[in-house]
């Protein structure tokens, strides 16, 4: 049997002129992947290219040793739970699961027991009646998941599965994924920081098309040691700092203000303090010439980010 | 075990049940649901049979000049260009075309033409004419006997070009006054040079009026005889076993009123659902064929639609069963005629709209097969001939059920039906063949990445 594994090399992806996807690298095994990055940063273009949903422009890409370009070998390895999907509204829960085992190639007992299993591990068995269309958000989503796992895939590729859920819901789906990588590869497209800090020991981070960062949770910390600050002054200084630093975080205390900031080297009046994942995701960006600095609006609402 | 999927899908639709209903609505209408009333009975001597077309220049000629004659005088010609009968009025220099193609089909000047024609505007003007066409009488005494011996007897005007083509006093020709006066076709005017002429008033009207070159054979009525009435019988007696005609009767009215058009709504409600439902991706991701994606929703539809269609034709086919008890009939009629007739144009409607929609994502197909459709549809039964064209999309036949189902024009055109039929079952599944290309394509995304960029780029 082959490795469970993703080689990507060298992928590079065009739409038109506009390069989607440079020279991307990447060596995923076993377990939660979490690839993070902002919004058009080419996170979607690479799950779906993963998911032979999009063709790849050149480079290199194998599944399980399997090479991307034999779609109908991937399709059988894979599972993919898109970021906007639905079902046909008519249908119910067991009938969607029926209808998408049967695309997938189940047989009539493989199906059922499958059906049964994943309803239940998504905890929707009391819901197998209910018409897609009457399900909340939360709910759609774990049965998304149960569909992606229908064919007992190597590899679960989810785009952007918590957008729109209530912290609830996020937590109970980030669980679901974590104890569906047991046995797989489970990529996790985010560009919500909190997503990846809670499931995934592997990551890597995407801008502009390009790899800025692929290692582990910790070493992306390590990374970020001794580059966060927090320095309090007068509110009305507010506009200077934002020109002067690259501010991750701020919270205000009558006339002052208390901003976390990024930067290389110590300033003055400044403390360090210990980093998160996201100070250190801000780092590669502010690195990568991709920090957006908060705007006049974000300043004037107060309050912690 | 997906057909099955697709067909519950298909079938248990807000749109299917709308298919349905139209389907029984449209034939109810036209009394194709129940033909109860139309009982054949042996033809009996002495009896009157009807008529049948045939091209006989002697009876066309005559008749159809008699027709343009009318609307000349009125310059309100009829013509059905895409079915619908449209009124056409022509300017005085197209006027003067048709006066002078009348002046070579009847020797008569064009001035005279003209002129005769003022005097008919003179007397409509004064209230007194009922109609050209009622009161003036044209092209000889139009005296058609059928004989014994299956032949015609016809009696034409003298064939005097100094007397009898030219009338002897103009004043004669006045609608109300002269009913006897004669304008009659020349007596050395061949009937291809008079088909030629009469295609060209055609081209005036813009096509479509009962002189095109096909459509003259309508001038052509004539006199069933005894023997061809008898002979008819027989041929729908022993051909047809009864059943065959009215089930062909049935397939006429399906084919042109529902099947050529209908399925391509099921064909492309079905090939949207998925993107309607967001569910696309779910679906392209699965292991399972293009081929056996797209062949499962096609053979759905095709399925769905013809379910109801032969119901509806054993429904209307055993109206009559009971009035032909003791005879022999063939109960499979209606079966053969909705598998071997209709079926096909809901083929090629649903394969086109298949393929259209799978290409550009949008119901466009159905205003490709709609306006196809309205064209085919509305060209008519003019001619047995055009009735079974090649590339006719709802072979027309039937003229009405005392017709006895024209059971011999049937068997003359079978091979041409066959062809015409099986040639739009193949263009299905050519159609069907690149639906399958195009949904490969769309799904590995070599068509998505062209057409829909900025969706897929933005994240």
């Amino acid at each position: 049997m082959s490795r469970l594994n993703i080689e990507i090399k060298n992928l590079n992806k065009y739409y038109g002129k506009k390069q989607a996807l440079q020279n991307v690298t990447l060596c995923i095994e076993q377990g939660m992947f979490g690839l993070l990055g902002r919004n058009g940063a080419g996170k979607t273009t690479l799950m779906k290219t993963l998911a032979t949903l999009l063709q790849k422009k050149d480079g290199e890409i194998t599944v399980c040793g399997i090479p991307i370009e034999n779609a109908g070998e991937i399709r059988k390895i894979v599972g993919y739970l898109p970021q906007e999907f639905s079902m046909y509204p008519s249908m119910n829960v067991s009938e969607a699961m029926d209808y998408l085992g049967i695309l997938s190639g189940l047989s009539l007992s493989e199906r059922r027991e499958r059906t049964e299993m994943l309803l239940k591990k998504v905890n929707l068995t009391e819901h197998k009646g209910k018409k897609v269309k009457a399900l909340s958000g939360g709910m759609k989503r774990r049965l998304g998941i149960a569909q992606a796992l229908l064919n007992d895939p190597k590899v679960l590729i989810v785009d952007e599965p918590t957008a729109g859920l209530d912290p609830e819901e996020r937590v109970r789906f980030r669980n679901l994924l974590s104890e569906t990588a047991e046995d797989r590869i489970v990529i996790l497209s985010t560009h919500i920081v909190g997503d990846i800090e809670a499931t995934c020991e592997d990551i890597a981070i995407l801008d502009s098309g390009k790899v800025l960062y692929r290692g582990t949770v910790d070493q992306l910390l390590d990374t970020a040691q001794g580059k966060v600050f927090t320095k309090a002054a007068d509110r009305n200084e507010l506009p200077k700092l934002k020109q002067e630093l690259a501010i991750t975080g701020m919270h205000t205390q009558g006339k002052k203000v208390y901003v976390r900031f990024l930067s290389e080297h110590a300033a003055a009046g400044a403390e360090a303090c210990e980093p998160n994942i996201e100070d250190a995701y801000m780092l590669y960006l502010l690195r990568n010439g991709s920090y957006t600095p908060l705007s006049e609006s974000e300043f004037g609402s107060g309050g912690d980010r | 075990m997906l057909f099955l999927q697709e067909l519950k899908k298909t079938v248990f639709s807000v749109a299917y049940a709308v298919f349905v209903i139209v389907t029984i609505l449209s034939l109810y209408s036209q009394g194709a649901l129940d033909f109860g009333d139309s009982r054949i009975t042996m033809p009996r001597p002495g009896e009157n049979y009807g008529t049948t077309q045939k091209e006989i220049p002697e009876i066309i000629m005559p008749a159809a000049l008699e027709e343009l004659w009318g609307e000349f005088c009125e310059n309100n010609y009829r013509t059905y260009p895409i079915g619908f009968i449209k009124h056409v009025k022509l300017s005085d220099r197209e006027q003067q075309q048709v006066a002078e193609i009348l002046s070579e089909i009847t020797g008569v000047s064009k001035e005279e033409i003209l002129r005769m024609r003022q005097d008919y505007a003179a007397h409509a003007g004064t209230g007194n004419n009922n109609g050209a066409n009622t009161d003036f009488v044209i092209g000889g005494d139009g005296n058609i006997q059928a004989g014994s011996d299956g032949s015609y007897v016809i009696s034409l005007p003298e064939n005097d070009t100094d007397n009898a083509q030219v009338p002897k006093d103009v004043n004669d020709l006045s609608i109300t006054a002269a009913p006897e006066t004669l304008l009659s076709v020349r007596g050395d005017m061949a009937y291809s040079r008079f088909r030629i002429l009469m295609q060209q008033v055609d081209d005036i009207l813009g096509s479509g009026s009962s002189y095109a070159a096909d459509s003259l054979i309508g001038f052509g009525v004539v006199p069933l005889t005894y023997e061809e009435a008898v002979q008819r019988y027989n041929a729908f007696i022993d051909s047809d076993k009864i059943t065959g005609g009215y089930a062909r009767l049935f397939s006429d009215y399906a084919v042109a009123m529902t099947m050529s058009i209908l399925p391509v709504f099921l064909a492309v409600l079905m090939c949207t659902k998925d993107r309607r439902s967001k569910m696309s991706e779910l679906i392209y991701t699965r292991n399972v064929s293009a081929l056996k994606v797209i062949l499962s929703r096609y053979l759905a539809v095709i399925t769905a639609v013809m379910i109801p269609i032969i119901l509806l034709a054993y429904i209307s086919n055993a109206s009559v069963w009971g009035q032909y008890s003791g005879s022999e009939m063939d109960y499979l009629a209606p079966l053969k005629y909705a598998l071997g007739w209709i079926m096909p144009s809901a083929m090629i409607s649903a394969a086109l709209g298949m393929c259209l929609t799978e290409l550009t994502n949008t119901p466009i197909a159905i205003a490709v097969q709609g306006f196809w459709w309205l064209f085919d549809v509305n060209a008519g039964i003019r001619s047995v001939a055009s009735s079974y064209a090649l590339f006719r999309l709802a072979p027309r036949h039937n003229a009405g059920a005392m017709s006895c189902f024209r059971t011999q024009d049937y068997l003359d055109n079978f091979r041409r039906l066959v062809t015409n039929r099986l040639l739009f079952a193949v263009l299905s599944i050519l159609f069907i063949a690149i639906t399958v290309i195009i949904y490969e394509a769309r799904r590995r995304g070599s068509i998505n990445e062209k057409f829909s960029f900025k969706k897929t780029a933005s994240n």
